[in-house]
């Protein structure tokens, strides 16, 4: 169901309704087929089901609506904001017009024909180039190129609750609640956020785009905030990993699966276990029945894991589980060390990938 | 009102037809869920139009200066 009954109220709005009106002041067009766009300009992260940009006939891109996060396509999709954000998109036009905005370059047009995979996969057998496929085989090219960066290609939408900020949904960038890194820098509740790193932003498709676009190994973002009249600029620290997200919504992606699932220790348990506090040790806390079927692995629920192949601690890992699916290609073998019921112990894993269903 | 002529060589009212169409249309529609009915029913909803090709919108937003709305739907 994702996005359909969002879809469908957008589409059938009414003309005398609020959104009507306001969708009756732009050319809309509803794209189905992704075969013929130019997803250098449309670029996004092709998980999403539903998507939204607004424009001008220079192919100037005024903002996005859309964005996700990993529980649901849905979660920032909402009316209300929509039309806010058609308010905005008029507004922008009108100063485009006026010759208030500065002229951005375009980005470099850029077809699905041009992913040497999807056209062997997917055009090639005259089947319907889905918006995932297009992400997906991407990520296959860049494996293939070895130009995929993982914690930047597969973890496409960071999630702005990893900074302690719940957006107000409705009112777009509105902050309903701060806490967290976001809270010590200064961020309040009633805050409507700006701009991200020195770039405006007016919707949450357009923070989560550009929130994606920082270095994963960065330290601290800059945010401008509106607070009632003033404008104030605000430095966040990042928390580790503020880009990790749970993958499991992408049907298909190129990580190893490890048919695992685990939480890490808190820095009481690893030093209780004799862990370092920066070591991947880690809790199985489920393991997959397809792990029991294929004998990918002997793990047990309550195991604790703090090696691969001998190494302990990562960069940008925080557990074995992460470091597998980061470090490791899928179909690798490696060797674990686990800790369990008190007793040290190694064990073989094999990883797999997941299969695809196009 | 409208008349056909059954094989039976009775006439029939065509807009006993068309009422049965209408319900197999309204069951037809229900039946493919809210965004088969949205693409269906679009070009009814008078006055808003929806491009389906981008070219399309591209150009009618140049003769307009209208800026562009464009939604992208995955229908997997």
């Amino acid at each position: 169901m994702a996005g359909r009954v969002f879809d469908a109220q957008v589409v059938l709005s009414p003309l005398d309704s609020p959104l009507g009106k306001l969708l009756s002041q732009y050319v809309c067009a509803r794209i189905t087929r992704m075969d013929k766009v130019d997803i250098g300009l449309f670029e996004r992260d092709w998980n999403n089901t539903l998507y939204f940009f607004m424009l001008n006939e220079d192919e100037q891109i005024y903002m996005r609506y859309g964005g996700r996060d990993d529980a649901s396509s849905d979660t920032y999709l909402n009316l209300e904001s929509l039309r806010l954000a058609l308010e905005q998109g008029l507004d922008l036009h009108r100063r485009y017009g006026q010759g208030q905005l500065p002229k951005v370059e375009r980005p470099q047009p850029f077809s699905p024909r041009q992913i040497p995979l999807l056209v062997e996969r997917t055009f090639a057998r005259n089947a319907c180039v889905e918006c995932h496929l297009i992400g997906d085989f991407q990520n296959i090219q860049r494996e293939r190129d070895g130009t995929l960066d993982r914690p930047k290609h597969l973890y496409r939408s960071p999630d702005i609750k990893t900074l302690g900020i719940e957006l107000d949904v409705p009112r777009g960038l509105v902050v309903k609640t701060s806490g967290g890194a976001a809270k010590a820098a200064g961020v309040r509740a009633g805050d409507r956020i700006a701009a991200l790193e020195g770039t405006p932003v007016w919707t949450f498709g357009d923070f989560q785009y550009r929130y994606d676009k920082v270095d994963r190994r960065a330290k601290e973002i800059r945010l401008a905030l509106d607070r009632g009249e003033e404008r104030i600029d605000v430095t966040v620290a990042l928390p580790p990993r503020w880009w990790w997200t749970d993958l499991t919504f992408r049907q298909s992606t190129v990580e190893p699966r490890v048919y695992f699932s685990s939480r890490e220790l808190s820095d009481e348990e690893k030093t209780r276990l004799g862990f370092p506090s920066d070591g991947f040790a880690s809790e199985v806390v489920h393991v997959d029945e397809f792990a029991r079927t294929v004998k990918s692995h002997e793990l047990r629920a309550g195991d604790v894991v703090f090696g691969v192949d001998g190494v302990e601690r990562d960069e940008l890992a925080n557990t074995a589980e992460l470091f597998i699916k980061l470090r490791k290609k899928a179909g690798d073998s490696v060797m674990l060390d686990v800790l369990r019921e008190g007793k040290r112990l190694r064990t073989p894993l094999r990883t797999y990938r997941m299969s695809f269903r196009k | 009102m409208l008349w056909t002529s059954g094989d039976d060589g009775v006439d029939y009212p065509i807009l006993e037809e068309s009422h049965t169409m209408t319900k197999w249309l309204g069951f037809a529609l229900l039946a493919c869920g809210a965004v088969s009915a949205a693409a269906a029913l679009a070009p009814q909803n008078e006055g808003l139009v929806w491009f389906e090709d981008y070219q399309e919108a591209l150009r009618q937003a140049k003769q307009s200066h209208k800026p562009l709305f464009v939604e992208f739907r995955c229908e997997p």
